[in-house]
C-alpha cells in the first residue's frame, strides 16, 4: 500500500488539466492511465477542435502542451498503469506491468472517458467492423488504413470528423448509413472479413465497415465506490451525481469529462480545472475565495451542462 | 430493439459468426433474442438480464452490450434507462494479467525507477 494525496484516474484533457491544477496548488499528484501514451481521445484525434481557440484547437499539439505542464507542475505520470478497481476509503486497485498494488490517495479525481457505442446489424461481429474510434487509432496512432473502400454507420459531428479522416488518409467512403432510418434493414457479408454491405436493398462492395455510434460515459470506477448515480440522455447515460464543486456523493471523490456526461474537449477541460482546485481545497492548499472564484468560472463556461448536473436524482444502482 | 424479423436477408450461419442474428452482447455471444427472451420471462433491469443469460459478464463487462440491453428492455417492457439501471461494477474492471495479480506487492510502488535501482544496489 502506498498514500498519496491526490490521484487522478485518465490522461485526456480533463485528468491531466485536474492533475496540473492539484499539483500548482501544491499537492503531490499521481495520475495514472492505461495507455501507452497520454492524452487520451488527443492522441488519435487530428481535426482542429472547433470548441477551441486556434492556440490550442489542434489535438495533438494540446496533448503535448498539457503532458509538459504537467510534468512542469510536478505530477508524476504514469501511462502503461491500468486503475482496476476502486474501493471504500479512497483505495485504487492498480497494475503496472506485471506488478499491481495497492494505491490510497486521499483525494481521487476520476477522468476515466467514454466508451464507444456499438450499432448492432446482422454481419456486425465479422472482422472489418470497428468503430470510428477504433479506425482512429489504427490512422493517427499505428498509421494504417485498414482498407480502400469503407461504409460509415452513423450520422453527426464524430461520422464527418472520422468521414475527412479516411479520405485524407487516402480511403474512399462509399455510403454513409443512418442508423435510426436503416438499422433494421442493414446487412454485412464476406466470409472471413467484410467484402460488402446491404442496406435497403442496394449492396455496395466495401473493405470496412465504420461504426459512428456515439459514446458513453465509462464511469464503472466510481459505480464500484458506490457513488450515487442519475440518468440524463443529455449526458450519455447513468453517470455520478456531483455537487457545484464536482465531488460525488462519496468524500474524496470527485469525477470531469467524459466519464461524467459526454461532452467536448473545452467542457473536460473546464472540468478538470475545476476538479483539480476542488481536490487541493478539499486538502487544505486553496483558499475558499479561490475556489469559489473557480466554482462561478466553471458554471458560466458551461452553463447548460451545470445544470443538468444540478438537476439529476439518483437511480437505483445496485439491483 | 432491433429484430431480425423477415427484413434481413437471411444468410449462412456459422457456429462461430451467427451473422443472421444481431449479437448484443460480444464477449458471450448473446443474441438480441436471447435478451428478449430473458424480458419476456421477466427480467427487469440490465442485471436481471446478465444474470440470466450472461450478457456483460465477458471480458468487456458489459461497457459494449449494456446500452443495447437498456435499449431492449425499453423497447420490449416499457422500462426507462433509469430504472434498467448500470450493470454491477465489479474488479476487474480491465483485462489483467494474472501475474499483476499473483505477484507480491512492491516494496515502494510508486518509487522511480533510479530510485528502485539505487535500492537493489545496496547490500542487505
Amino acid at each position: 500500500m502506498r498514500a498519496v494525496q491526490v490521484a487522478v484516474v485518465g490522461g485526456g484533457p480533463a485528468g491531466l488539466t485536474a492533475a496540473i491544477a492539484a499539483a500548482r496548488s501544491g499537492a503531490r499528484v499521481v495520475l495514472l492511465d492505461e495507455n501507452r501514451s497520454l492524452g487520451g481521445q488527443l492522441r488519435y484525434r487530428i481535426a482542429e477542435l472547433p470548441e477551441l481557440d486556434s492556440s490550442s484547437n489542434r489535438p495533438p499539439r494540446l496533448a503535448k502542451a498539457l503532458i509538459g505542464e504537467a510534468r512542469d507542475a510536478g505530477v508524476d505520470l504514469r501511462p502503461g498503469t491500468v486503475a482496476w478497481g476502486l474501493f471504500a476509503d479512497r483505495v485504487l486497485a492498480v497494475a503496472e506491468g506485471e506488478e499491481s498494488y495497492h494505491l490510497e490517495a486521499e483525494q481521487i479525481i476520476l477522468a476515466t472517458g467514454s466508451t464507444d457505442l456499438p450499432v448492432p446489424f446482422a454481419g456486425g461481429s465479422l472482422p472489418g467492423v470497428m468503430t470510428s474510434r477504433a479506425i482512429q487509432i489504427l490512422l493517427h496512432i499505428h498509421r494504417v488504413l485498414p482498407g480502400r473502400r469503407f461504409a460509415v454507420i452513423g450520422i453527426g459531428t464524430e461520422a464527418e470528423e472520422v468521414g475527412r479522416d479516411i479520405a485524407a488518409a487516402g480511403g474512399q467512403v462509399v455510403v454513409r448509413i443512418d442508423p435510426a432510418r436503416h438499422g433494421t434493414d442493414l446487412l454485412a457479408e464476406g466470409d472471413d472479413g467484410v467484402r460488402a454491405v446491404t442496406i435497403a436493398g442496394e449492396r455496395y462492395d466495401v473493405d470496412a465497415i465504420i461504426v459512428a455510434g456515439g459514446r458513453q460515459p465509462d464511469a464503472q470506477l466510481a459505480l464500484m465506490a458506490e457513488c450515487d448515480a442519475g440518468y440524463a440522455p443529455a449526458l450519455g447515460g447513468i453517470v455520478p451525481l456531483r455537487d457545484a464543486d464536482l465531488r460525488s456523493s462519496i468524500p474524496g471523490i470527485f469525477v470531469a469529462g467524459d466519464g461524467a456526461g459526454i461532452c467536448d474537449v473545452a467542457t473536460a477541460i473546464a472540468e478538470g480545472r475545476l476538479a483539480g482546485l476542488s481536490a487541493a481545497a478539499t486538502l487544505g492548499l486553496l483558499s475558499a475565495e479561490t475556489l469559489s472564484a473557480a466554482r462561478s468560472a466553471y458554471s458560466n463556461a458551461v452553463r447548460d451542462r451545470a445544470a443538468i448536473v444540478d438537476s439529476l436524482h439518483a437511480v437505483r444502482t445496485h439491483v | 430493439m432491433r429484430t431480425t424479423g423477415n427484413q434481413v436477408p437471411t444468410v449462412e450461419t456459422t457456429k462461430v459468426n451467427p451473422v443472421n442474428q444481431h449479437l448484443i452482447c460480444r464477449c458471450e455471444e448473446i443474441t438480441d433474442d436471447e435478451v428478449g427472451r430473458a424480458i419476456h420471462v421477466g427480467a427487469r433491469t440490465v442485471n436481471d438480464v446478465k444474470r440470466h443469460t450472461r450478457a456483460g459478464m465477458g471480458v468487456c463487462q458489459g461497457i459494449y452490450c449494456v446500452a443495447e440491453i437498456a435499449k431492449a428492455l425499453g423497447t420490449l417492457a416499457g422500462i426507462t434507462p433509469g430504472e434498467a439501471g448500470p450493470l454491477t461494477a465489479r474488479p476487474p474492471v480491465r483485462l489483467l494479467v494474472l501475474g499483476a495479480l499473483a505477484g507480491r506487492e512492491p516494496d515502494d510502488p510508486l518509487a522511480t525507477p533510479q530510485q528502485e535501482a539505487g535500492r537493489r544496489r545496496k547490500p542487505g
